[in-house]
């Protein structure tokens, strides 16, 4: 880090570190969107994650699944196992925490208002729904064979690779 | 294990795995806490955090957690903000593969400090719980049994019960001893801390001066600076207000987790000086105040709103004693207890409303402006602002008004109301330039707030295109993102050529992108723009000369009627010393330099220790002086104008810097060693000042004495240096000392530590 700090500073380019406060909000902010077209989002693109407007780099990536964390704490927190390896009075301290997170979602999918492919689907959504909807599949095709590649991920499920093989289909089509 | 142990015992592995570096981060990040330098420390957190992914190990992750949470919860007074991380570390600390790391008891701790800086008395009984279960687990001979000891004595005060506190710390304290430990200085903290609470000033003050006076060296912020706080404390609990002020940090200086100590000495000193009961300090408890309500210590912010209330309505400023109480009720539901917060609002609400009616405007609101100038006295924007605000209430479209109100806001600290307010007149106002709406631009820049000037950018996107480019090139430049503020600045300069701050945002955009030809460019097409604006010339000349290019410097300084020796190519006079600041890793660096031009300058000090090597190297000065020439005749006697480097035109190629310390051996035999060194092309640099003596005390004599510091090119291996410096002093009969060269080049360190010793360096 001292070296790139160095180096970019020797270079005149910019350093974004991120993991500071200020790294993380140039690169990520969270972002509004109106409840018609957040519900849209959910409805097309969301498989149970929590859906989360927001701007990021690079903009040329659409949506990113990332794991909830806090509702993985509350699990683990929550845990009868935990009994066992913890002072109870501590436990309790952190329970008072956990209790409050809402461990509805188990992953949260953030959607790039930044990104080309998404700004023409909030715009088709309105002006064309039959095609934005053709249009989000293929993005959410995309959303599960990315999230399969991730460390974590399961294997990409069928569906995935059906629903993009039938979007080619449909822009050869038309 | 002792945790420390195994720290060394990682660094050690480090170092010896070629990763020195990271062996080093860890000491630096652990120095910069406990030196109570959070920004410092947060700028080392992602890649101490990266180094525990990359080495996969879980202890390290304990243990930088542990210590970001220091920072957090103890250099940022962070509660609620701080709560999801702590409770996370506390999980992750007491898995299988972490249970065993002893740093987890911290872990422990910290997530009762930081239920404690939420709301301290609310979590009493639930802190003192955690205490008891952790120091069951553990003995005296352990580090973390003397920090519960304390967290249990602090709860105890919390809960209103100081002379158990005191009784319960003089136990543990006997048990630390018991067990043949050093009882540590944040014992004596606390302990200071209840006598004071108890009423026992004296008793306090006795304490802190005879630790003042055992300091032996250099202390730890973190000890001296909560002991100083607490001196102060002690004072005022004795009526010794004068002594107060003389012991009291100024505010800016202090870490903003012991604003409230700051706040707790000074508060009964200011009941009894109303003049120094000022909006100038209100406006500072505003900055306080405002932290720990963004921190989520909530319980503070009540503590200190109450202080900020009464001393408010002593000023007689029903105004800021409301915004303070606004700012308190917010907390009430974030307490755990309520413990009787409420009604001390309550009570302090119903003093406000006591005071005398000030909803009147002396004035008609269309002449206020001019009333306010025309007051002889000094201007006191916390008086003025209830005025401004009724004035605008009455007369929303009067800009100057407005301006003149958010100014005052701003001055009182209370920046969110001079947003608020300058929103409610901007976004009506979009279709031409506003004025207020940079006024805006300015006091979100001045609060970071981004979604705020993105915002701003947006409203005036279509209808005034410069406004909107001037946002986003300031918000570019305070994220040093310099194509971005370049970007902004041309579009807008396409616009507005003879746009000024533009013009120069653009240059100045170019310069830190090191396109110092284009950036010349800028700065002359800003000089004809100005009417020949002469401080213009010295930037470009600046920038001219970091470009390499001598004959625009030549062209400039003869505009600025200055005189050089010669007509063409490369300026290389001799025009005095100068110091030349550096910035390495945030923090100033000074070295001497010959000044061999308008703007540039030689190296001729050598840089000592890890510090980087800029000896000899040829550089581009800022033609801005750091600080201003003095106007006293005998201060500017010994004044060496300091300019900030720009760029390094040639690098001198020399390596680090080795420090030789010990008795002086006259300037014969010094110059002679100096001599010989210097002809094989060495620097050397004599950084002991007139007065450094050192005791031989062998002989029991004090001798005069010197350090200096030897730089020899870059390829010279260090060993050559280790001899010749043997050679040449080799005859003297005081020996020298250059321990870090003999161990660098892994020869018998012995020799040195006996000179150190002897001469007690």
């Amino acid at each position: 880090m001292p070296f790139l700090r160095r180096w970019a500073q020797i270079k005149g380019v910019r350093l974004t570190e991120l993991g500071t406060e200020q790294g993380n909000r140039q690169l990520f902010t969270l972002a509004d969107l109106p409840a018609d077209q957040q519900a849209w989002l959910e409805t097309h693109l969301a498989d149970g994650e929590k859906l989360i407007a927001a701007r990021f780099h690079p903009e040329v990536l659409p949506l990113v699944v990332v794991p909830d964390r806090d509702s993985e704490l509350k699990r683990r927190l929550e845990a009868d196992a935990s009994d066992k390896q913890i002072s109870q009075s501590a436990l309790r301290l952190a329970r008072q925490f956990t209790a409050k997170i809402d461990a509805e979602y188990d992953e949260r999918l953030y959607i790039n208002l930044d990104n080309p492919a998404i700004q023409t689907l909030l715009r088709a959504m309105t002006e064309a729904p039959a095609q934005a909807a053709r249009a989000a599949r293929l993005l959410k095709a995309f959303k599960v064979l990315m999230a399969s590649r991730s460390p974590h991920g399961e294997k990409a499920p069928n569906q995935a690779l059906a629903d993009l093989a039938a979007s080619v289909a449909l822009i050869v089509e038309h | 294990m002792n945790i420390w142990d195994w720290v060394e015992k990682l660094q050690n592995d480090l170092a010896d795995a070629g990763q020195a570096h990271s062996a080093e981060l860890i000491d630096r990040l652990t120095a910069e806490i406990v030196d109570m330098k959070p920004e410092q420390a947060d700028a080392l957190l992602p890649e101490a955090k990266a180094l525990c992914k990359t080495l996969e190990n879980p202890w390290l992750e304990v243990f930088v957690g542990h210590w970001e949470m220091r920072n957090r919860l103890g250099n940022k007074a962070e509660g609620e903000k701080a709560l999801a991380d702590a409770v996370a570390l506390f999980e992750f600390a007491h898995r299988k593969e972490t249970i065993d790391c002893p740093q987890s008891i911290c872990v422990t701790q910290d997530l009762a400090a930081c239920y404690a800086n939420i709301d301290g008395p609310g979590w009493v009984n639930e802190r003192i719980e955690v205490c008891d279960e952790t120091l069951a687990r553990i003995n005296p001979t352990w580090n973390c049994f003397q920090c519960l000891s304390n967290e249990k004595a602090e709860a105890l005060l919390d809960a209103a019960r100081p002379a158990e506190a005191l009784t319960y710390l003089q136990g543990q304290q006997e048990s630390i001893e018991a067990a043949g430990e050093e009882v540590g200085d944040s014992i004596f903290e606390i302990r200071n801390r209840i006598l004071i609470v108890l009423g026992r000033h004296a008793e306090a003050l006795d304490h802190i001066t005879a630790q003042e006076a055992a300091v032996e060296g250099m202390e730890w912020r973190n000890i001296s600076q909560p002991r100083t706080l607490l001196k102060a404390q002690a004072l005022a609990g004795l009526g010794r207000d004068e002594e107060v002020w003389e012991t009291l940090p100024p505010l800016p200086d202090l870490t903003l987790c012991d604003h409230i100590s700051w706040w707790q000495a000074a508060y009964p000193v200011l009941l009894r000086q109303g003049e120094r009961n000022t909006w100038h300090l209100a406006s500072q408890l505003q900055r306080a105040l405002a932290h720990y309500a963004d921190s989520g210590s909530y319980r503070t912010v009540i503590e200190l709103a109450e202080f900020g209330i009464r001393l408010a309505i002593l000023r007689g400023s029903a105004w800021s004693a409301r915004r303070y109480l606004v700012q308190a009720r917010a907390c009430l539901p974030k307490l755990r207890r309520d413990l009787g917060a409420s009604a001390l609002l309550d009570k302090l609400s119903g003093e406000i409303d006591a005071l005398p009616n000030q909803n009147d405007l002396p004035v008609p609101a269309e002449n206020l402006l001019e009333h306010l100038a025309g007051e002889n006295n000094s201007r006191d924007p916390e008086k003025e602002v209830q005025w401004l605000l009724l004035a605008v209430r009455q007369r929303p479209e009067d800009a100057a008004l407005l301006d003149q109100a958010a100014t005052a806001l701003e001055a009182c600290g209370a920046y969110d109301d001079a947003i608020a307010l300058l929103w409610e007149y901007v976004e009506t106002h979009t279709s031409q330039e506003e004025n207020l709406a940079y006024n805006l631009l300015g006091v979100l820049m001045n609060k970071g707030d981004e979604a705020g000037v993105l915002r701003l950018a947006k409203l005036y996107e279509n209808s005034v295109p410069l406004t909107a480019h001037w946002c986003l090139a300031r918000l570019a430049s305070s994220r040093d993102d310099w194509p971005a503020a370049e970007r902004h600045c041309a579009d807008l300069l396409a616009i507005s050529p003879a746009s000024r701050g533009a013009r120069r945002l653009h240059a100045h955009s170019l310069m830190q992108q090191k396109r110092f030809a284009e950036a010349a460019e800028s700065y002359y097409t800003m000089y004809e723009n100005t009417e020949q604006d002469k401080s213009v010339l010295w930037d470009y000349m600046v920038a001219a000369n970091a470009a390499g290019d001598w004959s625009k410097v030549r062209e400039a300084a003869k505009v600025l009627e200055m005189e050089l020796d010669s007509d063409e190519g490369p300026i290389e006079e001799d025009w005095g010393t100068v110091i030349v600041r550096y910035f390495e890793d945030g923090e100033p660096v000074d070295y001497y330099a010959q000044q061999t031009g308008p703007v540039s300058a030689r190296i001729v000090e050598n840089a000592r220790g890890n510090w980087r090597q800029h000896v000899a190297d040829w550089i581009v000065l800022d033609a801005n002086p750091v600080f201003p020439v003095p106007e006293d005749e005998e201060e500017l006697k010994n004044f060496t104008r300091t300019f900030t480097h720009v760029h390094t035109l040639a690098q001198g190629g020399f390596g680090q810097g080795w420090l030789a310390d010990g008795a002086y051996p006259g300037n014969e035999s010094f110059e002679q060693m100096r001599g010989q060194l210097h002809s094989r092309g060495w620097k050397v640099w004599i950084h002991s000042g007139t007065d450094y003596e050192v005791h031989d005390s062998s002989a029991s004599l004090d001798l005069p004495g010197i350090y200096f510091t030897v730089a020899a090119p870059e390829t010279v291996p260090p060993l050559e240096i280790h001899k010749a410096l043997s050679e040449t002093t080799a005859a003297w009969e005081h020996p020298l000392c250059w321990l870090r060269l003999a161990e660098h080049c892994e020869l018998d360190p012995a020799p040195h530590f006996e000179v150190i010793e002897r001469y007690r360096l």
